[in-house]
């Protein structure tokens, strides 16, 4: 873990660095995020080739980066645009299914967006966990918890607000509360 | 068991210190340090909050780092083709590509039908046709590459590949420059 405070200006200087020549910079930066993205990715319901929505994500954010400005962290970012590439998978497998709806097109060819978030028989206790909270309330707290994103970029990604991201994580903590302490019984 | 801990800012900050310490300025984590060792409440939240991200992480999907990393476009270089069909090379580095070469064959297909002067959608096509002239080698290969493809089509797949090329992935926040940009810009549908 790195010192308090400096992860965003650490981005800051590889992006610097890259844009300077430095390819191990980019190196370093997907080493960082690559993981995050990859969860957020499966959270929104992907199964089949999280890692080349990842890549993708980074090639474009890489190839646009001359024109990123820093006013929204890098991994935000990169969550935005991992977003688009999946919904524009949804879209191009609608398409080519033509009277699919959109809804069960991402149901039938993602399955229940645990089985991507949750891939491990390990991770049975987290999924018994997860699986009682909305799919928004769950992907607020993955991304407060384990990707430590304020409210306010929550919102920003989901398209919501952070008020309304502040109430969906305290429900889901409420709830697995509720559930760990059923388990504990 | 019910939080009875009043003080919200830290239990608003506690995700932040138990998942990413670094979110936090270092202050707030030492606040929030502080009030966990004093606070029964958030202490238990934070040991459920710490188990269920440390599980989160371990099922994690993997990824491998280093293709990710081998597809990145060094500075100052473009995607750009090889000349063999099929491939094409990020930053001159040689590293296969199978979505994005759909998108070039697609791409080029299109670019073949402006060529030969097939009708796609008349009304739309102003604004479509313009092939940058630092572009036009590249665009002379790509339209020979898909050519012989092009020429197979039937109708039905003809307007499948529309409907693809319509449906080309939207731009990230801010427009990567791949190589089949200046090329050929994405129908609109009506």
């Amino acid at each position: 873990m790195g010192a308090p405070g400096t992860f965003i200006s650490t981005d800051s200087a590889l992006i610097a660095r890259w844009l300077d020549g430095d390819h191990a910079a980019a190196s370093q930066l997907v080493e960082r995020h690559a993981s995050s993205v990859a969860r957020f990715v499966a959270s929104l319901g992907v199964r089949d080739e999280v890692e080349e929505i990842v890549q993708d994500a980074f090639v474009r954010a890489f190839e646009a980066l001359d024109t990123y400005r820093a006013d929204a962290p890098f991994r935000t970012w990169l969550f935005t645009i991992a977003k688009r590439l999946v919904f524009d998978r949804s879209r191009r497998e609608r398409r080519s299914r033509h009277d699919v709806p959109l809804e069960a097109s991402v149901e039938a060819q993602t399955g229940d967006p645990l089985d991507g978030l949750v891939v491990s028989e390990e991770a049975a206790r987290v999924r018994h966990a997860l699986e009682g909270l909305s799919p928004l309330q769950r992907q607020v707290f993955v991304l407060r918890v384990t990707d430590g994103l304020a409210y306010e970029e929550i919102a920003t990604l989901l398209g919501s607000t952070a008020g309304s991201c502040r109430v969906h994580y305290h429900n889901a903590v409420k709830l697995l509360r509720a559930r760990v302490d059923a388990d504990d019984v | 068991m019910p939080m009875t801990c009043e003080r919200t800012e830290m239990r608003d900050r506690l995700s932040a210190w138990v998942g990413r310490h670094d979110a936090l300025l270092p202050a707030d984590a030492l606040a929030v340090e502080a009030h966990v060792a004093t606070c029964v409440d958030c202490a238990a939240e934070a040991v459920q909050l710490r188990g269920l991200d440390e599980a989160i992480r371990s099922a994690s999907p993997h990824v491998d780092v280093s293709r990710i990393v081998a597809a990145i476009p060094k500075r100052g270089t473009r995607t750009r083709l090889t000349g063999h069909a099929g491939g094409v090379t990020v930053g001159g580095r040689g590293v296969p590509r199978a979505r994005w070469t759909s998108h070039v064959s697609l791409a080029a297909a299109a670019t073949v039908l402006l060529v030969l002067g097939v009708s796609v959608s008349r009304e739309r096509s102003a604004g479509i046709t313009e092939v940058a002239a630092e572009s036009a080698a590249g665009a002379d290969a790509v339209a020979a590459l898909a050519l012989e493809g092009v020429a197979e089509l039937s109708d039905e797949a003809l307007h499948l590949l529309l409907d693809e090329i319509s449906a080309m992935p939207a731009s990230p926040v801010a427009e990567p420059s791949v190589m089949v940009r200046p090329i050929i810009e994405p129908l609109e549908m009506p």
